[in-house]
């Protein structure tokens, strides 16, 4: 009598009564390992670029890629915001006799949040999502898993690259993106009632370069989280082609959700540390 | 119920294994001396240190939707590689092999249990910490995985060019060693190629020189004639077969064709429901009595059929007339030759 194998191809353990309260548990559970996920990744990625472990030849590509995919487009998106933001202040300040601010409030506005959130948006719209579909098609195609087989961590070869092209290229963009829209308030702004002479020397008079500081130093923990997470997403798809497309389309949804967060605290520190010195 | 008992019934003798029951599955099992042997020095060292040693591993996974219940894909499961052999692991889509492979691998962590590779255990241990062991194995996989970034010849130097520095062999060499294996593995000259512009026997080839680049100790093949036709197949077991002989390598082969195993094998071991359910050499896995074992190398169906049999349709086939056992059975043969 031949002998038989009568147990089935997987074992599920001891039937689970899901208590009504569980999916939240599971959601809650979820947020803080994706969270904490990031945090290691980003741990992992500055141990090896403070120990020098950084493949120029990389990062110089991803500069390119992500100075290429989003310097347009920034520019043109901020532009345009600065050329509205204008559009509508100076119409009002010359209402209220107060023309000459409309340079000074549309140039803070622009250095310490439009620029910034703008730049970042676009970054995370066309290259965090193109890093997640790249990591995550990799993933999928085992490439990633090849990696590991000869010994290659895929956080040095892959992330590192990444994150350094970001936070380098992204105060460029937004220096850029920030006189693009400056560019456009001044068109604008003579639309208004406000002419270009006394909008930029409003700006002269208003803006401080600690004000342009801070915005350039807020896009770089953008670009880093904006980078992290694309990478995260990436490195962690499953299900072939659905799952890099439920990749990409995650990258791009918590990284805006975290430069606003992040944004947001930022600003609170900033605020507090001027009421402090004052 | 009749029509549900004849079902059962139905069931029952599509999955029941000692009798053979249509021409279509009377498929005689490849007879091991009839194949011709690849191999040319088969000399495992069967009494040396094993290579790899797996001590009462068991992996699970989590079940979508239930954090807290596990599926397990492997129970308890233990054996060991001597060195310079080829092992093959043979068992149906989805039954572990692939799962085993990656754990030998340290690509995933199990559950429970140990694996030594080279007498270190890597279960616990860091990536960073298993590196120097990985550095020392290939792996080969199922859909080649070449980087589609790089050309061929980038492929295969890839693991060359990111050993510590003072490891690390020149540019030149590497691109030596790139030409040396691209013509051992039958494709001289496509350095330049891009991946995409290979066909997947050639991609199996590449990945094949990429897995041998740094020299390994123990190479691992995840079905490495999956999609390919049988001539192309017989050309890989030879490269593995070639590869063992020439480097001494210790090679474990994820696979289920049957010829391919009968082929190159030293040892084969099949993986079912979990556990190891035949191990040995070509000769006594064929005479194993275990009816998954037979059944796998007749190519017949089994497994959900078999587990869901119960105590009542047991009943409800004492309960039948002959008649009707002998119509069940001309349904079940009907059926047979619907599947052929």
């Amino acid at each position: 009598m031949p002998s038989q194998i009568a147990t089935p191809a997987t074992i599920t353990e001891a039937e689970s009564h899901r208590p009504f309260y569980q999916p939240f548990i599971d959601a809650l559970t979820d947020f803080f390992l994706f969270w904490g996920q990031i945090a290691s990744l980003g741990i992992e990625t500055f141990w090896y670029i403070f120990r020098g472990e950084v493949s120029v030849r990389g990062t110089v590509k991803q500069m390119g890629e992500v100075g290429v995919g989003s310097l347009i487009v920034a520019c043109l998106t901020v532009g345009f915001s600065g050329a509205v933001a204008a559009l509508y202040l100076a119409a009002q300040l010359v209402i209220y006799g107060q023309a000459g601010l409309t340079g000074g409030i549309v140039g803070k506005s622009l250095a310490l949040e439009i620029a910034p959130v703008i730049t970042a948006i676009v970054v995370a719209a066309r290259s965090g999502s193109a890093m997640a579909a790249e990591l995550g098609s990799m993933t999928v195609t085992e490439q990633v898993d090849a990696l590991r087989t000869m010994g290659t961590s895929p956080v040095r070869y892959l992330v590192v690259p990444r994150v350094m092209g970001t936070l380098l290229m992204i105060p460029g963009i937004t220096a850029i993106a920030n006189l693009a829209g400056l560019y456009g308030a001044s068109l604008t702004s003579a639309l208004g009632g406000v002419s270009r002479t006394l909008f930029w020397r409003s700006f002269q008079d208003y803006v401080l370069v600690s004000d342009m500081s801070v915005g350039l130093i807020k896009s770089i923990p953008f670009g880093i989280l904006i980078a992290l997470i694309g990478c995260r997403q990436g490195l962690s798809t499953k299900n072939g082609a659905q799952g890099v497309g439920l990749a990409t389309t995650s990258a791009v949804v918590f990284g805006l959700i975290a430069v606003y967060v992040v944004d947001f605290l930022i600003s609170l520190m900033i605020q507090d540390a001027g009421s402090f010195l004052k | 119920m009749a029509r549900l008992r004849n079902i059962n019934l139905k069931s029952r003798l599509l999955s029941s294994p000692p009798v053979l029951r249509s021409p279509l599955s009377r498929k005689s099992v490849p007879d091991a001396a009839a194949i011709p042997a690849a191999r040319k020095v088969a000399a495992p060292d069967e009494s040396a240190a094993p290579m790899i040693e797996l001590r009462n591993v068991s992996y699970s996974i989590s079940v979508p939707g239930d954090s807290r219940a596990r599926r397990y894909i492997l129970d308890d499961v233990s054996f060991s590689i001597a060195p310079r052999t080829i092992n093959c692991i043979m068992g149906t889509s989805g039954s572990g092999k692939t799962t085993l492979l990656r754990l030998m691998a340290g690509l995933i962590q199990p559950e429970a249990g140990e694996i030594l590779v080279f007498g270190e255990n890597i279960v616990g241990m860091k990536e960073r910490e298993a590196r120097h062991i990985q550095r020392r194995t290939g792996f080969v996989f199922q859909y080649s995985a070449l980087f589609d970034s790089l050309d061929v010849g980038h492929n295969i130097g890839f693991g060359l060019s990111q050993k510590p520095r003072f490891k690390r062999p020149s540019s030149r060499e590497i691109r030596q060693t790139v030409a040396r294996l691209l013509a051992e593995v039958g494709l001289p000259g496509i350095e330049t190629k891009q991946p995409n512009e290979l066909s997947g026997g050639m991609k199996k080839r590449v990945a094949m020189a990429r897995a041998l680049a740094s020299d390994p100790e123990i190479v691992y093949y995840d079905e490495p004639d999956s999609g390919l036709d049988p001539v192309m197949t017989s050309i890989i077991d030879d490269l593995i077969v070639k590869v063992r002989d020439q480097n001494g390598t210790t090679n474990v082969v994820v696979t289920h064709n049957v010829g391919s195993i009968w082929r190159i094998a030293d040892r084969v071991m099949m993986v079912h429901a979990g556990k190891i359910v035949a191990d040995g050499t070509t000769r006594e896995v064929e005479k194993s009595q275990v009816d998954v074992v037979q059944q796998f190398l007749q190519g017949r169906s089994y497994g959900p059929l078999l587990a869901e049999q119960t105590e009542s349709e047991d009943e409800a086939i004492a309960d039948l007339t002959p008649e009707e056992i002998e119509q069940a059975e001309i349904e079940a043969d009907e059926e047979y030759e619907d599947f052929g």
